[in-house]
């Protein structure tokens, strides 16, 4: 009896520490928005439900960056990681280094791509990004689906700020299509150059690039596709709606899960001091089809599901830099 | 320069400001919208931001209408009458008395207005394209003059036809059937190397209303086709592209009108023939933050009537006895009347800039400088050209100044030598209830400058020698603006995830000194003529909701339904007149549309206007119609074709306007083929 007592405050302690073990732990995440619009919102939503767990808890703080720079808000000191989401967040919170530990999400990968001639070094803050660009092979696959037959493959650059073409080409390359890319500079006749594309394509790819040259050029690519009969792959649903055959796109709200779940098997598993690769592509993806051009080009092409499923059930393109990162680091710890 | 930008983020140095022009790639590049709107304010935005109720008319909902005339496909538009004053004299009009002559409404062809100042009105045989030619047509219904000056006094219509890139490069067109109608249409699109090209022919002829070509008797030949039309038009759309920056575009065209136009019961009817053409270059060169655009086009309209009336004994009452004692000089003759000869132009050159002043700030700005000149020795009462200089200067403005508010602001300037200078203001608040619901609210105070013919018509039926007979129209010499104050509440809603649209709009409207012409006591023959004086005013408020719902690409509907009381007074040879029922309390169209396998199409349109009493026509029941439309797709080879079966008016005969316009079944049959 008296061993028993003796040994009570090491059973007490022990039955709290199981106790402590058996309460998750609560991890401080705070996110930072560009905006307060729909799509952001979208995303937050995403992120919430891609964290939900029941072995941990997240603590959660929404912040926007119009409310931090006003001064209304301010980022808890405290916190295990900062989320930014969208190219202003991102870029405040690299540049004010408000964090040591960023995870990007929603953002390009122009818009984070290293300058070579600094070594190709990502800020050390940042430990990831999920990027909304289609891995291109995705993309390639993709054209396959909708024109079996297809040999070769189209698209346009812009000339100002070449954005993705080297991966387009390889992808296209290493499954043996030919590709042909018209390079519109601000002199260029956009009429001409495209038609020479378009004359010599299968399918056409749109390359998503600055809002300015996506809308310049918009009119001239569904145009030719009408007049060529050249099915075009867009990058958004209104793409499809005004005249692509199909658009291959993540939706805020798809990008705002793949976020949660990637961190939240980050964080549980803290073995590597950055997100392997740096830049991950989306796992989930939409599809939409513009039946009218489908009926227009009197293709036979199989739903948008059917279309998705036989996508995904290819090997999963999860990374956005094919080369191996050479700032991975294993934890000391 | 993406890359600087990221070197300068490395170094730690850069500041959110001097990112905000990034150029790389973002988000908001991948998510910017595609701007839907641009005829309510000249800027390009998304229905949800526009100040206006705004009904786009898709190219799916041109076809699905079965519609063989451009005017008729307005009744898709809520609140909206088109309506036969004669056989083939078409008219349109919103919100407003339906005169033969309507002319509150901007109607702009792919940017060239084609109102026509010699009649103050739109002549739709006249534009020179087929229905099949138009890409979308945008209709803004309410006064749109802060935007588009005083033709827009009540709405505004764009009318896009489709690039020559965007067609076909042989299409032909035929269509047969009823009231003896055949139409017949060629289009071939070519691209050069940096030029391309659409080049259109059409031909229209029809006999019109069928009860019109009852023999009337009388003493002159009548005829079996009292109201007979026939067109022949030609154009050609090119566009040649420089740059990525630049658009430099040319339509010039052609063509003439013959129309037969019932008169009386003497002469039974008379032909008018209209020869037009018109030139238009549009320039459009894009900016950083926005563009700049000069449009410059120049319509010309002779009009010529061979109107015979008959001789003046057999018109009146007078003897070849009495014409003498009552007119010294004169005997008994043939008189002519009508416009018998009139010409009308316009010039017109415009420069207008758009731009981001920042994120939240998007303005238009602009100048336009117009000449118009009329001449007609009938309607004008001499052979002088009359020249008018207009000047406008107009700037609009969407203000974001809030995520979930924008406020449109806008004015225009016009200065003329007619009413000198006024403002046509607008302010609107949008409010974005949810990401995919708004209401808007929005004051417009709408200034119009009388039409030409309004300010100087003196016409009169004369003896050869010019001695007057009978005066019939003029004016009182004080002209000035017409107004009009709009409020309206608006609602516009997207669910099913986009599939469903629902479009509804409240408004009061007051508009004061409206330009007519009411019959007045005078010393000639009949003891009365017409005198053109801002003399009428109105109120009405009303309803307009549109629902569409479009679930997938096999099913298409589309509802319009507008309710509307006028209150007003019509004073004519100086007894009020209530105008009340001068317009439909109620207007409703449904357009339905399926497609039971991809070669097949089905489609509906049920229309309905409660009964009214027509401003130069006559009092009418209420109009119930419904059109039935069978389309095939055929496949042969590089060809492409559809065969389609019309029927207009499924149901009972209906009175379209005027008595005499009995409106039968009506049976076409449509085939195209497009080479690819």
């Amino acid at each position: 009896m008296v061993r028993i007592l003796n040994r009570t405050p090491m059973i007490l302690v022990c039955l709290l520490a199981l106790w402590a073990t058996s309460v998750p732990a609560k991890t401080d995440i705070v996110v930072l928005v560009s905006s307060d619009t729909k799509p952001y919102q979208d995303v937050v939503a995403g992120i919430r439900s891609g964290l939900a767990s029941k072995k941990q808890q997240y603590s959660l703080t929404i912040t926007t960056l119009a409310g931090l720079q006003a001064g209304e808000q301010a980022l808890p000191p405290e916190h295990t990681l900062l989320l930014t989401v969208g190219t202003r967040a991102t870029r405040y919170a690299l540049d004010k280094k408000v964090s040591d530990t960023i995870f990007a999400t929603f953002v390009t990968r122009s818009s984070l791509l290293p300058e070579p001639a600094f070594g190709n070094e990502f800020p050390k803050q940042l430990k990831g990004a999920l990027v909304l660009d289609q891995p291109a092979e995705r993309v390639v696959a993709l054209s396959r689906l909708v024109r079996p037959k297809m040999q070769k493959l189209g698209f346009v650059v812009n000339g100002s700020a070449p954005n993705r073409q080297d991966e387009f080409s390889d992808a296209a390359l290493k499954t043996g299509l030919q590709f042909s890319t018209a390079t519109l500079f601000e002199d260029s006749n956009p009429i001409a150059d495209l038609k020479a594309i378009f004359s010599s394509s299968d399918v056409f790819v749109v390359v998503p690039d600055k809002a300015r040259f996506n809308s310049k050029i918009a009119k001239w690519v569904l145009f030719l596709s009408y007049r060529h009969r050249v099915p075009v792959i867009g990058y958004s649903k209104k793409y499809t709606d005004a005249g692509a055959l199909v658009s291959l796109f993540s939706n805020p709200e798809q990008i705002g899960r793949d976020t949660g779940e990637r961190v939240r098997e980050w964080l549980t598993d803290r073995r590597r001091l950055f997100f392997s690769p740096r830049l991950l592509s989306p796992r989930y993806f939409t599809l939409t089809v513009n039946d009218k051009v489908v009926d227009s080009l009197a293709l036979e092409i199989d739903s948008a599901e059917q279309l998705k499923q036989r996508l995904m059930d290819k090997p999963q393109f999860d990374t956005a830099d094919s080369e191996d990162d050479p700032e991975l680091l294993l934890r000391s710890d | 320069m993406k890359y600087q930008c990221l070197a300068l983020l490395l170094s730690g140095v850069v500041s959110v400001a001097a990112i905000a022009a990034e150029e790389f790639v973002s988000e908001v590049d991948l998510f910017a919208d595609v701007p839907m709107i641009n005829g309510a304010t000249r800027l390009q935005q998304h229905a949800t931001a526009v100040p206006a109720s705004v009904t786009v008319i898709t190219r799916e909902m041109i076809a699905a209408s079965g519609a063989t005339e451009i005017a008729h496909l307005m009744r898709l538009a809520p609140g909206f009458l088109s309506y036969s004053v004669m056989g083939n004299q078409l008219g349109v009009s919103s919100r407003a008395l339906s005169p033969a002559f309507p002319g509150h409404l901007e109607v702009r062809l792919d940017g060239r207005s084609v109102y026509q100042p010699t009649l103050s009105t739109v002549i739709w045989s006249s534009l020179g394209i087929d229905i099949k030619d138009i890409d979308y047509i945008e209709v803004i219904r309410g006064s749109n003059t802060p935007a588009f000056g005083s033709n827009a006094f009540q709405g505004a219509i764009n009318i896009v036809t489709l690039d020559a890139l965007a067609s076909p490069e042989l299409s032909l067109r035929a269509t047969g059937g009823s009231i003896d109608n055949e139409d017949f249409s060629a289009r071939y699109a070519g691209i050069a190397q940096d030029f391309s090209y659409v080049v259109s022919a059409l031909s229209r002829s029809n006999s019109g209303f069928t009860a019109l070509d009852e023999p009337r008797g009388g003493p002159w030949p009548t005829n079996t086709n009292e109201d007979d039309m026939h067109t022949r038009q030609f154009r050609l759309r090119g566009l040649y592209t420089p740059s990525l920056d630049d658009e430099l575009e040319i339509i010039v065209g052609f063509g003439e009108d013959r129309l037969q136009l019932p008169e009386n019961d003497v002469r039974g009817y008379h032909n008018r023939k209209f020869d037009n053409n018109y030139q238009q270059l549009r320039w459009v060169h894009l900016l950083g933050n926005g563009d700049v655009t000069v449009n410059f086009y120049h319509n010309y309209l002779h009009i010529e009537d061979d109107t015979v009336l008959g001789l003046l004994s057999e018109l009146t009452p007078l003897t070849p006895a009495t014409i003498p004692v009552i007119f010294p000089g004169q005997v008994d003759e043939v008189l002519l009347g009508d416009i018998r000869d009139g010409l009308s132009e316009r010039y017109h050159l415009e420069l207008q800039q758009t731009f981001d002043v920042s994120r939240q700030l998007q303005l238009v700005w602009g100048t336009a400088f117009r000449v118009e000149r009329l001449s007609s020795q009938f309607l004008l009462g001499h052979d002088d050209v009359i020249d008018e200089e207009q000047f406008q200067l107009f700037v609009n403005g969407d203000w974001r100044f809030h995520p979930q508010w924008n406020a449109n602001l806008g004015v225009m300037l016009e200065h003329n030598g007619l009413v000198d200078s006024f403002a046509s203001p607008r302010i609107g608040i949008n409010y974005q209830w949810k990401p995919s619901q708004m209401f808007r609210a929005s004051v417009t105070a709408g200034k119009r400058t009388p039409s030409l013919l309004s300010v100087f018509q003196d016409s009169s039926v004369t003896f050869a020698d010019g001695t007057v007979i009978d005066q019939l129209a003029g004016n009182d010499g004080e002209a000035h603006e017409e107004k009009v104050d709009v409020l309206e509440l608006g609602y516009l809603g997207y669910f099913l995830d986009g599939d469903l649209t629902l479009d509804l709009k409240l408004f009061r409207e007051r508009l004061r000194d409206a330009r007519f012409d009411p019959s007045q006591p005078a010393m000639d023959l009949d003891g009365e003529r017409h005198v053109w004086t801002n003399g009428l005013d109105w109120d009405t408020q009303g309803f307009e909701a549109q629902l569409r719902y479009r679930p997938n690409s096999r099913w298409l509907l589309s509802w319009q339904y507008a309710y509307l009381d006028m209150d007003g007074t019509w004073l004519d040879v100086g007894d009020p007149e209530d105008i009340g029922n001068n317009v439909p309390t109620h207007n409703t169209s449904v357009l339905l549309a399926y497609r039971p396998a991809p070669d097949w199409e089905l489609s509906s349109v049920l229309y309905h206007t409660s009964a009214m009493e027509w401003v130069g026509g006559d009092d009418v029941d209420e109009i119930t119609r419904l059109d039935l439309r069978l389309e095939k797709t055929l496949r042969l080879g590089d060809w492409q074709g559809w065969l389609e079966l019309i029927v207009h008016n499924v149901g009972d005969d209906y009175v379209d306007y005027d008595d005499d316009n009995y409106f039968e079944r009506r049976v076409f049959v449509r085939l195209k083929f497009d080479l690819n």
